[in-house]
């Protein structure tokens, strides 16, 4: 049933010497692993062999597994119903939605969409999707109960009406159900191999309908995938991709120089110099569709942050464009919850958060703060330059009168509820201003609620509902528009910067970056031109 | 001599004994695993289930029992981060370690062994100090430093070795290279110190005196005598060479048990930590377990002291 195939066989580690040899034969019981180049899927054409150093790679890649080195992987691996076209704007941000896995939709009443499924589509495994498979696959993701997929939680069911069409019914009135499925709520894989192994093993061995086909991983090593040349779409630009494991930032970028790496991933930004000082590669950095925060503990009713003057207070007095700039490299800009992946509904002209110390000092005084220790916890080294945006802070709100102690923990596990505010992050998520903040603080199964103190105030709930169920435009961009309004006036978070994901590329590769952690190597976003 | 050896291997179960302890307590005391694998604000209930599955609901007394009769039965309990039997994570990982390893261990002592005493039989000359400040130099640089270097000349500069990775023996060079010559560097000192003392001694000059050829002088009376000093300095630096294996693991993504490690602390995967200590323990344990019995066998008289103890 599974013909995924194993490269981990064939090949033999040739060693010149003596010595090596007989370290060899010490081990000989356990197989060493093999040149990945000359693997049993030697390549049939002269198509090329990606190979892309990322710090990490992850062992499942289920269809409802939120990591964001396992997303790059499975992005290649899994369709979605409805396609969204980054390639949509030349920067790679673009939210056109197109059609995928399905080939067109229909509301045919205000809680029912009917989705006609693309026919003959293949999986890995040789079987054909149906739309038993498409029911079940969003039903299961939907089911899974952990964020993203609860939180965007509006689907009653999915049933297969015929072997054409499947129905999706929202809770709801839905505007934003094409949205979701364009993101993972979106993937379709099969029932019955699914069913066969579970859950676990899916996600060792994943099967989708993508242009790339799972060819096994090597623990701490690699994982592989190769060609899939029963795609659906567009013929596979490229034979096989290697994700490599390469921990060391300087590994990395010395192997990209030297050419054992087309590209590479997660570059600070502060350390990209010798890749452009090299004639042959080229940084290429996108600021991604998330905000890096500072998440106030509003419910510690007897501390400083829970008046909503002090937050704002600490948010005002933060110089963000600076940091934005400064520690970015001049990649990014200040962060708001407003962007530009929601299309029409964007809002650019709100503008930047207010840098205005003064305003800060006066809403100081006339909340009567007395110089209470503020204590901000950073779990250290989780996210990118957190620690030295927040050291530069400090200094900008003792220039207040502020007194911000910061509190550098090792692991989320010791998070706890300790201190007053602490450094996270949010996705978007989807193209659509019902997922982000309204996802976040406000919706059931968001998961911020509980670290955030209890329920937001029933204003912020009624605008979120209304955004996530409204029925025209008008009224959907209005309640968005005043839940912006409303998160400025109530700060539950400071809101930094959208960081950045800077790739170091060999400059005759044409791949472009898009504004999410996926990595694209379908036709039309790449080509090997060495 | 028996009794030695037996007397050697109940303290190396009681240090065990103390280390996997330690370990069991102090990675309980940092921190709550349950957030590595799971986002901030995911439900109680689910955490609830999560935390009976993987054990971590009990009191720390009783997941220290249930922890010790499991590793007496040979369970070295599942890692939370991937679901697979710990012991199944380290050992697909051990031979790229022991590769390492191995081929640092003989390039150290091969090179530490030899370069010690050459420098030793031409004391005082250019040679002597030259590779003494070499033998200083190479073991007071960080490991992490030298092995940047060495990627920077032989791979930027000269193209001629791979940068990372594992895929063909070229791959195995810089590791290698890198920890062994810091490995060589104590070893040659401790080689040239015990050979000028052997060499000084009576039996030395009754070999010159009988005829005896100058290989079969150093091979044959030296060398075997100024072993004691330099298995001792061996024993120890098995340990430290899985202690530096964790950081050159890490420089040139060698998929080693090391890395393993570092990945599994960050996560509190308790099992797959505990498990790793465990072997590391172990191997520090039964090296010098056996550098005391060599000793036994080098020098008869510290065994025989042993057994009228």
């Amino acid at each position: 049933m599974n013909t995924v195939k194993n490269y981990y066989c064939g090949g033999t580690f040739s060693p010149g010497s003596r010595i090596l040899k007989s370290a060899i034969a010490l081990m000989a019981a356990v197989t060493f692993t093999a040149t990945l180049s000359t693997s049993a899927f030697a390549a049939s054409d002269d198509r090329s062999d990606l190979r892309i150093a990322m710090p990490t790679t992850w062992a499942s890649h289920g269809p409802t597994v939120n990591s964001n080195f396992a997303a790059r992987v499975a992005y290649s691996i899994y369709d979605t119903l409805v396609w969204r076209n980054y390639l949509s704007k030349s920067d790679g941000s673009g939210s056109e939605l197109e059609p995928g896995l399905a080939t067109s939709w229909e509301q045919v009443s205000p809680t029912e969409w009917d989705f006609a499924i693309r026919q003959g589509v293949k999986f890995h495994d040789g079987t054909t999707m149906t739309t038993e498979d498409v029911a079940f696959s969003i039903n299961n993701t939907y089911g899974d109960g952990t964020e993203p997929f609860a939180a965007s939680g509006t689907i009653a069911s999915a049933v297969a009406i015929d072997g054409n069409t499947v129905r999706v019914t929202t809770k709801n009135p839905d505007p934003a159900l094409l949205s979701r499925m364009a993101t993972v709520m979106g993937q379709v894989y099969p029932q019955a191999y699914y069913e066969k192994v579970g859950p676990e093993e899916f996600g060792r061995t994943p099967i989708g309908t993508g242009p790339y086909q799972w060819a096994g991983r090597i623990a701490g090593e690699s994982l592989k995938l190769t060609s899939f040349d029963d795609y659906w779409g567009s013929t596979p630009p490229l034979n096989s991709i290697t994700f490599l494991e390469v921990p060391e930032v300087s590994s990395r970028i010395a192997g990209l120089l030297t050419g054992e790496y087309d590209i590479v991933t997660s570059l600070p930004p502060d350390q990209t110099r010798p890749i452009d000082n090299d004639a042959g590669t080229e940084i290429r950095a996108v600021a991604v569709e998330n905000v890096h925060m500072i998440t106030f503990r509003q419910y510690k009713e007897d501390r400083p942050q829970a008046d909503k003057r002090i937050r704002k207070a600490m948010a005002l007095s933060l110089n963000r464009a600076l940091l934005a700039d400064k520690l970015w490299a001049g990649l990014t800009v200040a962060g708001t919850y407003d962007f530009a992946g929601y299309g029409e509904y964007a809002m650019p002209e709100r503008g930047a958060l207010p840098f205005d110390p003064e305003g800060a000092k006066a809403l100081l005084a006339d909340a009567g703060y007395n110089g209470e220790e503020i204590v901000i916890r950073v779990v250290g080294g989780y996210y990118t330059n957190m620690t030295r945006a927040m050291e530069a802070g400090l200094e900008m709100w003792k220039e207040v009168g502020l007194n911000v102690k910061l509190d550098i923990i090792e692991n989320w596990g010791q998070m706890g509820q300790e201190g007053d505010a602490y450094a996270a992050s949010d996705n978007m998520w989807m193209t659509d201003p019902g997922g982000g903040m309204w996802f976040s603080w406000g919706r059931e199964g968001g998961h911020r609620l509980k670290d955030w103190g209890g329920t937001p105030p029933a204003e912020f709930a009624a605008l979120g509902t209304a955004i996530e169920q409204g029925s025209d435009f008008d009224t959907r961009q209005q309640a968005y528009s005043d839940l912006l309004d409303l998160w400025d006036d109530l700060v539950p978070a400071i809101l930094l910067y959208r960081p950045v994901e800077a790739y170091g590329v060999r400059k005759d590769l044409d791949w472009k970056p898009y504004t999410f952690f996926y990595m694209d190597f379908r036709a039309g976003n790449v080509e090997d031109k060495s | 001599m028996t009794r030695y050896i037996l007397i050697k291997i109940l303290r190396s179960v009681f240090t065990l004994w103390i280390v996997v302890s330690a370990v069991f307590l102090v990675l309980r005391a940092s921190g709550d695993p349950i957030y590595s694998v799971f986002s901030l604000g995911t439900p109680e209930a689910t955490l609830d289930v999560f935390r009976a599955k993987w054990g971590i609901d009990k009191s720390i007394f009783e997941q220290y029992l249930i922890y010790l009769n499991d590793i007496i039965h040979g369970d070295f309990g599942t890692s939370f981060f991937d679901g697979q039997p710990a012991w199944d994570l380290v050992v697909a990982r051990l031979p790229k370690t022991l590769l390492l390893g191995g081929t640092t261990f003989v390039i150290s002592v091969v090179a530490g062994v030899l370069l010690g005493a050459f420098a030793a039989l031409k004391r005082g000359t250019f040679w002597d100090r030259g590779i003494m400040t070499a033998a200083v130099a190479s073991f007071s640089m960080p490991s992490y430093f030298l092995a940047l270097m060495l990627i920077l000349f032989f791979s930027l500069e000269l193209r001629w070795l791979p940068t990372a990775g594992a895929e063909t023996w070229k791959h195995l060079i810089l590791p290698a290279t890198t920890l062994g010559l810091t490995l060589s560097g104590s070893i040659a000192r401790f080689t040239r110190s015990a050979m000028l003392e052997v060499l000084r001694k009576s039996y030395m000059r009754t070999a010159r005196a009988k005829g005896a050829p100058r290989w079969r002088q150093i091979a044959w009376h030296a060398l075997p005598n100024a072993a004691i000093p330099t298995v001792t300095v061996i024993g120890f630096q098995l340990g430290w060479l899985i202690g530096g294996s964790v950081v050159i693991e890490t420089v040139f993504a060698w998929p080693g048990a090391g890395r393993l490690f570092i990945t599994s602390v960050g996560v509190r995967d308790f099992a797959v930590v505990q498990l790793f200590i465990l072997m590391v323990a172990s191997t520090v344990i039964i090296a010098n377990l056996l550098v005391d019995i060599l000793y036994g066998y080098l020098d008869p008289r510290i065994s025989v002291t042993g057994d009228n103890k």
